[in-house]
């Protein structure tokens, strides 16, 4: 648990991390305008049978 | 040797000789010692799966140099040692009880040895048997481990109450882990696989007196490297209010009341310190109450204390407090105190400095999330960090730029917090961004030209790591500021990332990402009108498109043409040849690293959706590396790395259908181009690859979605004539109500979207869209 110690008093944000979630957020983009396309409407319901 | 050899079925004989040595009463004490290491060497080395058929041998050898009638204190040690090693492979031995029993009991004796070095490597032992084995410990756990471990936690080795005190935390992490598979199988209403006793439940009286006074056992001098008591006594709490919850508060409020005004150094330490520990875990408002008492005079610690130990303490408990329990923090009263000290404390040590930088960011979230509440739109209008707004910022840009910044992290603090502060921002305080992205395009140009000057070595390492905090906080600011302007600053920002694309060429881990990641972020900012700027970079994309030995170079350039696509849309027709055929020739170069592939498969659908029909003349070639990319099966159904992979490269192949088929569709309201013929061949395989994910146990929720995304866009394009054929894939339907059983909103939403629309074609004729 030392490694958790490190990271919960010292590892306030890495080069990694930083990069690992900008490449996620552009992938959210991708996903966010596939489905602008769709113009769904959400939360209807459906039934299952 | 046996490493290399009994793997391939070699040298079968090696076990057993080196038990017989340590069994027999021929054999010297050096004999024993030396083979039971290589015991602990071999076990250490080779797949429990090669050993599992050996485990008896192993452990008789073993047990039987641990035994307490062992005259040798160095083969007890050798035994004990070689035995934390065997623990993952004698699965079979720990199932059967008698055998289980033995083991336990040779443990536990091997507990109470004169020899510390054989306690610790036997406390080693409990705490990966509890890890490995926490089904098999109610036998165990009140006649023998409880009373072992609280004893070895009042200890005065160091070594000793150390690896006690790793028992209780990971006794707390199987505990969480348990909490969170019973509440899963409760929602999912089937039974967990196994149940929690509750162990740290139950010791916590017991448990948490001890661990206070671990925690005020501060070394004075300590390296920030050094494992000991204290840090682990301050884990430990933090997993126990994680595992506990509300029960742990009663019980640590009286020691932090008692010792936050103690003359001793080490006590006022230890109240902040345990107060920030149980932050997390129980329910805020069991802590709010509390937190008020006292918050005025952590911030008097975190200010005046004489000890620096005491001040960085304080300054992590606010950091902690602002995170967990924001509502203490944001009322005009309290911030009128705390902003003043905080924006104090940055000029302090760097150590001190680093936790409020923290702080900050978790009070730039939680100032906005609170204003988010109050109000009924996205953008926020006003928040209560606002008339504070500027001096925070301009202290945090001075905190970056202090010459001590490259201790104790602060520097990345520094930016990070100024990254959230951005992010976080409302509106009135549009200005000091503005006026925050000059400055920090500034030193971006000035360290730029220091690089440039740079060969190698330790600066070299500490521009890059200038250059991409400084890339970070400007993909930040972009994504905060009106396009108008970005592009009063666009052209010197292009400027200053091809100068960074051009001198760290060639550079494994340098800055070449940021430099694409903040042009994805620009390429954003200013959709169509980037495409300026498009002759001037588009040789650096290519280079990095083609550089799949920089992995990371390689994907963030793939991001890229991904950003371009959504922005330029059909402008980016004349740079799709050369872009395509790169990707083309990666997809189908064996040596590539795969985690390139699955988003090159994605991105390929981002080109398709972006110039429609004109990717007409790629779909033949595509489609076939498509199918044969989703056709790809794990052979090891054990093997997680393989899973995980299999499933990104599917959530690609999935995209890159997607973009396909809406990009053939054309973009007209209620008319499908006939384009999308292109695809008829390629259905039955297409859909038959949906079944395959909807038969598939181990699915992630973004394969859910994509999967259900396309069935939604195909029928849409084909309309009814598919429904035939979906209905004979009862796999698709239970894909379908699985996503919508999803706690994901987007998956929920797209099974919903395709459910319905599947509805709505039963009622129709086959043929009556495309056919």
């Amino acid at each position: 648990h030392a490694a958790l110690y490190k990271a919960k008093r010292e590892g306030y944000g890495d080069q990694e991390s930083r990069r690992r979630k900008a490449l996620a957020e552009q992938s959210q983009r991708r996903k966010n305008f596939l489905d602008h396309s769709r113009r769904i409407a959400e939360g209807e319901p459906v039934d299952d049978d | 040797i046996a490493s290399a050899e009994l793997p391939s079925g070699a040298w079968p004989e090696v076990i057993a000789t080196l038990a017989f040595n340590v069994t027999s009463t021929q054999s010297s004490e050096s004999l024993k010692i030396a083979s039971l290491d290589s015991i602990g060497y071999i076990c250490e080395e080779i797949s429990p799966k090669v050993l599992s058929g050996a485990s008896n041998e192993i452990l008789t050898a073993i047990v039987q140099g641990m035994r307490k009638e062992e005259p040798s204190l160095h083969v007890r040690l050798a035994a004990t040692k070689a035995l934390y090693n065997s623990l993952e492979f004698t699965k079979s031995n720990f199932d059967k009880e008698t055998e289980r029993h033995f083991i336990m009991q040779v443990v536990c004796e091997a507990t109470q040895c004169p020899n510390e070095e054989v306690v610790i490597a036997a406390l080693q032992n409990l705490v990966k048997i509890m890890s490995l084995y926490y089904s098999y410990m109610e036998a165990y756990m009140g006649p023998a481990l409880f009373a072992i471990t609280l004893e070895a936690m009042q200890s005065s080795i160091d070594g000793v109450v150390l690896q006690a005190i790793e028992f209780w935390s990971t006794v707390c992490d199987e505990e969480q882990d348990l909490a969170i598979e019973a509440m899963e199988a409760s929602e999912t209403g089937r039974p967990p696989s196994q149940t929690s006793f509750h162990y740290v439940r139950g010791a916590l009286h017991f448990l948490l007196p001890i661990l206070l006074r671990i925690l005020a056992k501060q070394e004075e001098y300590d390296d920030e490297d050094d494992w000991v008591p204290s840090k682990a006594a301050g884990v430990c709490l933090s997993l126990m209010a994680s595992c506990t919850e509300d029960s742990i508060v009663p019980l640590v409020i009286p020691f932090v009341k008692e010792n936050i005004f103690n003359g001793d150094w080490r006590f006022r330490d230890a109240a902040v310190m345990a107060l920030g520990c149980i932050m997390e875990g129980p329910d805020p408002d069991q802590l709010a109450q509390f937190i008020s008492e006292v918050l005025l005079r952590i911030i008097e610690l975190m200010k005046s204390d004489p000890l620096i130990q005491v001040k960085d303490s304080a300054a992590w408990t606010i950091g902690r407090i602002c995170e967990q329990v924001p509502s203490t923090v944001l009322h005009l009263e309290v911030l009128s105190h705390l902003l003043p000290a905080l924006i104090d404390g940055l000029k302090r040590e760097t150590r001190v400095a680093t936790n409020i930088c923290w702080a900050f960011s978790s009070l730039a979230e939680a100032a906005c999330d609170s204003a988010l509440q109050a109000c009924s739109t996205d953008d926020v209008e006003t928040y209560a960090l606002s008339s504070s707004f500027e001096q925070i910022v301009s202290t945090i840009l001075a905190t970056a730029e202090r010459n001590d910044a490259v201790h104790s992290n602060l520097r990345t603090a520094a930016y990070e917090a100024l990254m959230d502060l951005i992010k976080y921002s409302p509106k009135d305080c549009y200005i000091v961004v503005q006026k925050t992205v000059l400055h920090v395009l500034d030193s971006l140009q000035k360290v730029v030209q220091i690089d440039e000057n740079l060969l190698q070595g330790h600066d070299k390492q500490q521009v890059s790591d200038l250059e991409s905090l400084l890339c970070a906080t400007l993909q930040s600011l972009l994504r905060k500021m009106t396009k108008e302007d970005v592009l009063q600053i666009s052209d010197s920002l292009v400027q200053a990332l091809i100068a960074m694309l051009s001198t760290s060429s060639g550079l494994v881990g340098g800055v070449q990402e940021d430099a694409i990641l903040t042009i994805g972020a620009l390429v954003e900012s200013l959709g169509v009108d980037f495409l300026k700027y498009m002759p001037s970079l588009s040789n650096y994309l290519i280079a990095a498109l083609k550089n799949y030995n920089d992995v990371q170079v390689c994907q963030a350039a793939i991001g890229l043409v991904g950003d371009l696509c959504r922005s330029l849309s059909v402008n980016l027709i004349p740079y799709c040849e050369n872009i395509m055929q790169i990707m083309v020739d990666t997809l189908s170069n064996p040596t590539v690293h795969r985690s390139i592939k699955p988003p090159i498969l994605s991105t390929i659908g981002d080109i398709a959706l972006a110039i429609g029909s004109q990717f007409m003349i790629y779909c033949a070639p595509v489609l076939g590396i498509l199918e044969q990319a989703s056709r790809t099966q794990s052979e090891n159904s054990s093997d997680l790395d393989m899973l995980d992979y299999l499933n990104e490269l599917r959530e690609g192949c999935l995209e890159g259908y997607t973009g396909i088929v809406q990009g053939l569709k054309g973009d007209k309201e209620n008319e499908v181009s006939s384009d999308i013929q292109l695809i008829v061949p390629h259905l039955p395989w297409i859909l038959a690859f949906i079944e395959i994910i909807g038969n598939e146990q181990e699915k992630t929720d973004s394969v859910i979605a994509g999967a259900a995304g396309l069935l939604g866009d195909l029928l849409n394009c084909f309309g009814a004539q598919l429904i035939p054929i979906i209905t004979q894939k009862p796999a698709i339907t239970k894909l379908l109500s699985e996503g919508r059983q999803s706690r994901n909103k987007r998956t929920k939403t797209l099974a919903t979207w395709s459910m319905k629309t599947i509805k709505q074609l039963q009622g129709e004729s086959p043929g009556s869209k495309c056919g």
